[in-house]
């Protein structure tokens, strides 16, 4: 059984809330695990705010996000207008045990973002950033 | 989010409820730096009302690290949520910043 939920985001970082209220609400109508709706949530939490602060995910155009539950899976795939950012591509991992002195004031978030998903990819199209994020059930 | 403030000497008890995100870390960071600026460098902060912390709300906690221990001071954070130990285990903060089991743990390791 399948099913869908699409959301239209303002390009603004309140708006990551009432994404998390929608997948809630999704999860707990579908029988999904509440873990695994807060790990989709948090990972999109980072990959948008990446998107509105550094990828120029453009004032004005909405960041469109598609809730989906497969049998052995849920996805959100979100996609918004914009320069291209693949926040898939290979950042500099943070070193998870260096010395408070030595933790840089950044780039945690697309770390937590794949250490926390089953998958996620990305593609360009037609001046669209696509993103799609994966948990397995 | 709410936050509220105890404070006695040198110390302040912040207490955190609901979530901590990219929306208000700023601000959530510029008030607990003021408690420092105000002679406060030991700081607790109750995390047993936070529901979620991302990278953002976790960045705070780095920076508030830094400046403690810069001031003299001591930053612990103490009844960490499943969710928000999760990203305290992952991120490897866990080892590098006090975590406590309670208060009285947390104000006798500032």
């Amino acid at each position: 059984m399948t099913a869908t939920q699409t959301l239209r985001l303002a390009s603004e970082l309140s708006e990551i809330r009432r994404l998390a209220l929608a997948v809630e609400r999704f999860a707990a109508r579908h029988g999904i695990p509440d873990k695994v709706a807060h790990h989709l949530n948090l990972a999109a939490d980072e990959l948008i705010t990446n998107a509105i602060t550094h990828g120029g995910a453009a004032d004005g155009h909405r960041i469109m996000v598609t809730l989906r539950r497969d049998p052995d899976r849920m996805t959100l795939e979100i996609s918004h207008h914009g320069v291209a950012f693949d926040p898939t591509s290979e950042v500099a991992s943070p070193d998870p045990t260096a010395a408070i002195e030595d933790r840089p004031i950044g780039g945690l978030g697309v770390y937590f973002a794949k250490t926390l998903l089953d998958g996620l990819s990305y593609v360009r199209r037609r001046g669209a950033n696509r993103l799609t994020l994966t948990k397995k059930l | 989010m709410t936050m509220s403030i105890e404070s006695e000497g040198n110390l302040a008890v912040v207490a955190l409820t609901g979530r901590l995100d990219s929306t208000n870390a700023a601000d959530t960071e510029a008030q607990i730096l003021a408690q420092i600026d105000a002679g406060r460098p030991r700081i607790v902060v109750d995390a047993s009302g936070l529901e979620y912390l991302s990278s953002a709300g976790l960045r705070v906690f780095l920076v508030v690290a830094k400046r403690v221990k810069a001031g003299g001071g001591a930053l612990a954070l103490h009844s960490l949520t499943d969710h928000v130990r999760e990203v305290f285990e992952i991120s490897g903060f866990v080892n590098v910043l006090t975590v406590c089991a309670d208060r009285d743990e947390a104000i006798s390791r500032v």
